[in-house]
């Protein structure tokens, strides 16, 4: 039924360096990157995406970087989940990755294609955009930086443009606890049917900062900023906990889901609000 | 019996094809490959129903490799099927389903195969398509087949005893709706088969189906050929779990090497495997029970719907079992039943483990657990009180020879501590927040079913010993992974004095192995175990009368140890393999042969279709424990405790594994699995949405017992195991999930957004 590329008509590059690699995006239209290949060699198989030119990513210096504020698009779940830093400063993050996928997958699935692949679902944007992560380009003329959530244009589409690479992503150093829940039909190894990603910078006793981010609920992963205000300046205790039921309901009206054969609609906009307060009460020392 | 203590029987041996398929040595039919052979593809209708206008296959002939292009027109036009003569071996003048065959193409290579299928243009004028059984079988829809203008695709009622006295004696009547849904068979292996048409007329079919003898009668039928022309040939099946019964690949894919002229393969991808599985049948109940006051049960009654799909496979055998096997479990006193398939614009269904007993009992058991809380009866001691019994003869005339249910009760309440541990758990019953409960569900099954195939009722076997010492075993069983090779090699090997490693258990092959039914009905353990035992009695009878001979002493005063063989008298020794190799020496070149018939004692049913079909009837109790999160609908089994009496356990190490593998089924079946089929086409074709579950998903705390039994008509005292442990899967965790929350679960699967939606609904 489904249509296999044939690989002795595909083109196969292995650059060394980031410039190499912009270039060879541009051998052709119908080139494309690929860094794990999770994503990508399912597509392929199902006849979704046929590249005439796939560019490997491994080999490019300096792309597997993880460092304290940056994590280069090579770098895989399984290096984030063994990372010390990670687990402290994003602990959000470091959940999603271990959500993401099986062991398997997670050695090979890097956090540049889990972003780039511009799933709503994808499992590492909800907690890169409440950690205020900002997108790393380069292309054949400049680098750019791109505030991630402007990173994404619509279901599986972000705003790379021709030969462009996303390179890393920077992270400002945060404070505070940053929480992920999603929703799973399955324990072992599924896809988000909804997911939430939250994090709060507790100051003097009050919420300095907040971040809340919904995932599988909108076009892309989105940040519900309406959200995030209610909490600012609010007291931990019991005005904190009316302030993140109010949060969750405001995220609940965020949502813009769509019906597939996960879930429905309704039932997606019912568990943004549950996910969202579970996630701002795991933030809540 | 001769009350040694047996050798292997008992023994948790590994299953000695395990390490063929571990290191990738076994060769499923996508492993085979023989000189010219050819790749296979089909051409499928995307429409739900439609008049085929025309059919355009030229361009689709030009593309390099092409080597046989066919339609309905090219293949032999004789109605035929298992059960109604609705099956074509291509569309003829209608597709009827998303999936329906339309034209085959055989090339050099599975993509110009591919490539060459996807030129063919197919002009459907489409005809409205139903999908609703209920609105298939009213009155003025307009039928699918002509030949039932109603719809239906089959039918089945039954009736026993003074139903009117039943209701008058109930002082308590519980009812309810429930309906199961399609399952896929998930199984490792999509559907494959290799033909080769021999110049001859003759075909050869490597085909993986549990039931090759079965098959090729419908196969020759379609043919329009003797039986003898074809040869089935039985390859490594790599899972099943019913849906490789009788399938139409293998008929596409002979007409295929007709007009090729040479060897055709087709094995599907999962996709296309699961687009046109055909699943578990749907079914809708309509269940009431009577019972009196003191808790027995006294009426029944039953009204089950199912859908048959464009066509009928083996769904009618399922109705009958969805509408009456539950009458050999419990009494009940007085039943009446009637059973309906509908005609659907969907993918066929077919057999699956559990064969509609575990879809009946999913109703029933939660039924009875409705009684228990209303009468306020212990749940353990009403099922014990309603059970048939060892000895006992039920309504339809099952006679259950033997049962160990009580024990099963008991060892299942001092596991689990159920329902003792419940009453501690009771306060937390809730609709918010997590939630536990737990509940339970018995079953029972049987072993073999004579009205399948009367011609073939029990089995035979051929043991035969080379002259080189080795040891074949020919059945009519294929083995679908589930063990039985393993076992078979345990009693041969329990029977000869070698070892289960020494017996090569053959795979399935019209040319020379014994004619049977087939591996179907939980028999092949019990029926094929049986034959085994005679043929290798009958194998040393013959091997030991030989050397009694040759040594002229009396056959008597010979005695076996293990694989050695002495005269008490003089002392003289002699070995299995050099008697073996003897005895050919002296016969020309024959070796040696143990024939091995056995003819159970199963009854025909009569015209009330009453009767006993099957010599045994396993049981099992489940426990589940389940945690629900009611603000999410997400359920988990956390706890599982399964005690089975399946007679004689062969072989724990493998029973165990059937145990563990129903209740993974059972886990995916009642929380997540689901073949999300929307106005005819399946949505989830694949394992990325139809979700099997995972190692994350099975309870941390699985126990799994056997309690002692001795099943006078299985083989050292076995009998059947694989689909009584699934069949209370579903019930069990049912009944749990009401235990948590207070709501009934009406459908499977439980999955989170319907228990939400029921949360919901049931709070508001
Ligand atoms: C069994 C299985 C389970 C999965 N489970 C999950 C899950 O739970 N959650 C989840 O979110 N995902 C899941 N996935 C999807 C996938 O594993 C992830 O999205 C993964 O992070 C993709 O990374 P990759 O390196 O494999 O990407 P690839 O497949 O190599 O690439 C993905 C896409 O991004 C492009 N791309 C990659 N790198 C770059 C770059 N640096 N610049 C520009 N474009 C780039 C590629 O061209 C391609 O279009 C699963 C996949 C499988 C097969």
């Amino acid at each position: 039924m489904s249509s296999v590329m044939d690989p002795t008509k595909v083109t196969y590059l292995r650059p060394t360096s980031v410039a190499e690699a912009v270039d060879a995006l541009r051998t052709s239209d119908g080139a494309r990157p690929i860094a794990g290949g999770t994503d990508l060699m399912v597509q392929v198989r199902l006849g979704r995406r046929r590249p005439d030119t796939v560019v490997d990513l491994s080999a490019v210096d300096g792309l597997a970087e993880l460092s304290e504020e940056r994590i280069g698009a090579g770098v895989t779940m399984r290096r984030l989940l063994a990372s010390e830093h990670a687990a402290a400063a994003w602990p959000a993050l470091v959940e999603a990755a271990r959500l993401l996928g099986g062991r398997q997958i997670q050695a090979m699935a890097t956090v540049g294609g889990n972003l780039c692949n511009a799933s709503p679902a994808a499992e590492s944007a909800t907690p890169l955009l409440v950690h205020d992560a900002t997108a790393r380009i380069a292309g054949p003329d400049c680098v750019r930086a791109v505030p991630l959530e402007e990173f994404w244009s619509g279901p599986g589409q972000t705003v790379l443009g021709p030969g462009e690479l996303l390179i890393a992503v920077t992270l400002p150093a945060t404070a505070g606890r940053s929480a992920y829940r999603r929703i799973e039909l399955r324990r072992s190894v599924d896809i988000a049917v909804v997911s939430a990603a939250a994090r709060l910078e507790i100051v003097d006793g009050a919420v300095a900062q907040a971040r809340v981010a919904i995932g599988a609920a909108a076009p892309t992963p989105r940040r519900v900023v309406a959200a995030e205000q209610v909490l600012e300046g609010v007291a931990v205790g019991p005005d904190l906990e009316r302030a993140i039921n109010q949060a969750a309901v405001l995220a609940g009206d965020a949502c813009v889901p769509i019906d597939d054969t996960r879930a429905t609609a309704r039932y997606r906009t019912a568990m943004i609000p549950v996910l969202v307060s579970r996630a701002l009460a795991a933030c809540v020392p | 019996m001769t009350g040694i203590a047996p050798r292997w029987i008992g023994q948790g041996i590994a299953q000695t094809d395990m390490r063929d398929k571990l290191t990738g040595a076994a060769d499923y039919v996508g492993d085979l490959t023989v000189p010219r052979m050819l790749h296979a593809a089909i051409v499928r209708s995307e429409v739900a129903h439609g008049i085929i206008r025309s059919i355009d296959t030229s361009r689709a002939e030009r593309v390099p490799g092409v080597r046989a292009v066919l339609t309905g027109a090219d293949t032999p036009s004789i109605p035929f099927g298992p059960y109604v003569p609705d099956w074509r071996i291509l569309a003829e003048d209608k597709v009827r389903y998303i999936g329906d065959e339309i034209a085959a193409i055989a090339a050099t290579s599975p993509e110009a195969a591919r490539e060459a299928a996807a030129l063919i243009e197919v002009d459907i004028e489409p005809l409205p398509a139903v999908f609703d059984p209920f609105e298939a079988l009213a009155p003025d829809t307009p039928p699918i087949w002509d030949e039932r203008p109603d719809n239906v695709a089959n039918a089945f009622a039954i009736d026993r005893g003074d139903l009117e006295a039943g209701w008058a004696a109930a002082d308590l009547v519980v009812e309810g709706e429930f309906t199961t849904n399609r399952i896929y068979h998930g199984y490792l292996e999509p559907i494959g088969v290799l033909a080769e048409a021999h110049p001859n007329g003759r075909y050869t079919l490597t085909v993986p189906t549990h039931i090759p003898y079965k098959a090729r009668i419908t196969y020759a039928s379609a043919l329009g050929i003797p039986l003898d022309h074809i040869r089935m040939v039985v390859p490594p099946i790599g899972g099943s779990f019913g849906a490789k019964y009788e399938m139409l690949e293998p008929l596409i894919v002979a007409c295929l090497s007709r007009a090729a002229g040479a060897p055709v393969r087709l094995v599907y991808d999962r996709e296309e495997d699961a687009a046109i599985a055909r699943p578990r049948p749907p079914f809708h109940f309509q269940h009431r029970i009577g019972v009196t006051a003191e808790g027995r049960f006294v009426a029944r009654e039953t009204e089950v719907t199912g859908i048959a799909g464009a066509r009928v496979f083996w769904s009618p055998a399922i109705l009958a079992t969805a509408v009456h096997r539950v009458d050999s479990l419990y009494h009940f006193g007085s039943m009446q039943g009637s059973g309906r398939l509908a005609y659907t614009n969907e993918p066929p269904t077919t057999a699956m483990r559990g064969f509609g007993n575990a879809e009946a009992l999913f109703g029933i058991e939660q039924l009875i657990d409705e009684i228990a809380e209303r009468l306020d009866h212990d749940p353990i001691e009403l099922r014990r009180r309603n059970a048939a019994k060892a000895g006992e003869r039920t309504m339809h005339g099952w006679l259950i020879s033997s049962s160990e249910l009580p024990a099963c009760l008991d060892r299942a309440r001092e596991l689990s501590g159920y329902p003792q541990r419940r009453a501690l758990v009771e306060g937390t019953r809730g609709r918010t927040g997590i939630r536990r409960g737990m509940g339970m569900a018995i079953a029972h099954h049987v072993s073999g079913y004579k009205p399948i195939l009367k011609d073939f009722d029990g089995s035979s076997a051929i043991v035969r010993l080379g002259g080189d010492g080795r040891v074949s075993l020919f059945v009519g069983e294929p083995d679908l992974g589930q063990g039985q090779v393993t076992i078979l090699s345990q009693i041969v090997a329990e029977g000869l004095g070698c070892a289960p490693n020494d017996v090569q258990v053959q795979g399935v092959d019209s040319a020379m192995s014994p004619d049977a039914v087939g591996t179907l009905a939980s028999r092949a353990t019990t029926m094929a175990g049986m034959a085994a035992v005679e043929a290798t009695r009958a194998a040393r009878e013959r091997l030991t009368a030989f050397i009694a001979s040759g040594w002229q002493v009396d056959a008597s005063e010979l005695e076996w140890d293990g694989p050695k063989v002495t005269h008490a008298v003089s002392g003289r020794s002699s070995t299995l393999a050099d008697a073996a190799h003897d005895y050919q020496v002296v016969h020309c070149g024959l070796p040696l042969l143990g024939e091995g018939v056995h003819r159970p004692d199963t009854e025909d049913l009569d015209a009330e279709k009453y009767g006993n079909p099957s010599v045994a009837y396993p049981f099992a109790a489940h426990v589940a424990e389940v945690e629900v999160d009611c603000d999410t609908g997400q359920a988990r089994v956390i706890g599982y405790w399964a005690v089975h009496d399946s007679g004689t356990i062969l072989n724990p190490s493998t029973a165990r594994s059937q145990v563990l593998g129903a209740i993974a089924q059972g886990v995916g079946w009642s929380l997540m699995e689901d073949v999300d089929i929307v106005d005819g086409a399946v949505r989830n074709p694949s394992f990325l949405d139809y979700r099997i579950p995972g190692a994350g998903d099975m309870p941390a705390r699985t126990v799994v017992e056997f309690v002692e039994g001795y099943e006078p008509n299985g083989p050292h005292g076995a009998k059947s195991l694989a689909e009584a442990a699934i069949n209370p899967t579903i019930a069990a965790v049912a009944n749990a999930i009401h235990d948590a929350t207070g709501v009934r679960p009406r459908h499977v699967p439980i999955a989170p957004e319907r228990l939400w939606e029921a949360l919901q609904e049931d709070a508001s």
